[in-house]
């Protein structure tokens, strides 16, 4: 029963067999290459080693420098932030804490002189006499 | 055409130790591989592309299997992994091909008339006709045929290279075969 099938198959086979005999038989000849095809490989192929591993090391240790460099950057940034805001800020001598004082002192009569009613109960609440017993 | 056939399994381990020394930056080892294989990746270019730049193909598939030599796969055949890197290069050039072909089926659009065809194929030289059986194939059919049928490698090692199902492999081998039998027939040539 599968006779006719085989029969088939075995010629389709046979033919295959044939055309690629053929194509093998045939095949176009591949031109030769130029004299010096191989050293120019070879050159370029120095030149990109020469790039690829010659500077690595050199490429390393730039990486290695920026990574500290990044590291560096925000701590020198801070540091300097820090000496800016010290040296910056205006200390308080003594002759500037006796103007405060005096002014604070100014500030704080004429807020009373002008709310010193008598009359004024919301205000007894937060003056006292000095006859007023604790 | 004599192509340099590399013997499988004595190649490979001596291909592998060639690729760790050229890893660890001899650069002379890759001379080694080079002359191992630059007949069958010569050959195969030729079959695909045509003879134009030949020579800047190759040393492209060179250059291109030296700066990919640290991403090789060391459990990979170097050659199935070459041959990859030869249809990459060809692949690239596929516009040009489109363009080779086109000037070619308009030369055989101007091919004499039945009556005289007979004598005119008597004077092409069969080489000739494969090359332009070939050339009118697709890409892809023409690649198969020529990794397959010429250049006798396993079904499975084209699939691998062309990274495609082993059905597409033998598919386009279907219709590659059928497309240059019908082309080498329509030229009087008896299969």
């Amino acid at each position: 029963m599968n006779r006719p099938r085989d029969l088939h198959s075995d010629a389709r086979e046979r033919e295959h067999r044939d055309l690629v005999a053929f194509l093998q038989r045939h095949r176009p000849s591949t031109p030769p290459a130029a004299e010096d095809l191989s050293d120019r490989i070879m050159a370029q192929i120095e030149i990109l080693d020469r790039e690829t591993t010659a500077p690595q090391p050199r490429v390393r240790a730039q990486l290695r420098t920026h990574r500290r460099l990044v590291w560096l950057a925000p701590a020198a940034i801070a540091a300097a932030a820090m000496v800016t805001w010290l040296t910056a800020r205006p200390a308080l001598e003594v002759a500037d804490i006796d103007d405060i004082e005096a002014a604070m002192i100014a500030s704080w009569q004429a807020t009373t002189d002008g709310l010193s009613d008598p009359d004024d109960e919301s205000f007894a609440l937060f003056t006292f006499d000095s006859t007023d017993e604790f | 055409m004599v192509v340099a056939v590399v013997s499988p399994n004595s190649s490979e381990s001596s291909d592998r130790a060639l690729v760790r020394a050229c890893l660890r930056g001899e650069t002379q080892p890759f001379g080694h591989l080079y002359r191992r294989y630059q007949h069958q990746v010569r050959s195969t270019l030729f079959q695909l592309c045509g003879e134009e730049h030949l020579d800047d193909l190759v040393q492209d598939v060179f250059l291109r299997a030296w700066k990919g030599l640290p991403g090789f796969k060391h459990s990979a055949k170097f050659s199935t992994w070459l041959y990859r890197i030869a249809w990459n290069v060809a692949s690239d050039r596929r516009r040009d091909y489109a363009k080779r072909r086109e000037r070619f089926q308009t030369a055989v659009a101007n091919l004499p008339t039945e009556s005289n065809r007979r004598s005119q194929l008597t004077q092409l030289h069969y080489q000739d006709l494969v090359q332009q059986g070939l050339a009118q194939l697709s890409l892809e059919h023409r690649t198969v045929l020529v990794l397959h049928d010429l250049e006798d490698l396993p079904q499975k090692e084209v699939a691998e290279i062309l990274d495609v199902p082993i059905g597409t492999v033998k598919s386009r081998l279907h219709h590659a075969r059928a497309g240059i039998r019908q082309f080498l027939q329509a030229r009087g040539i008896e299969l």
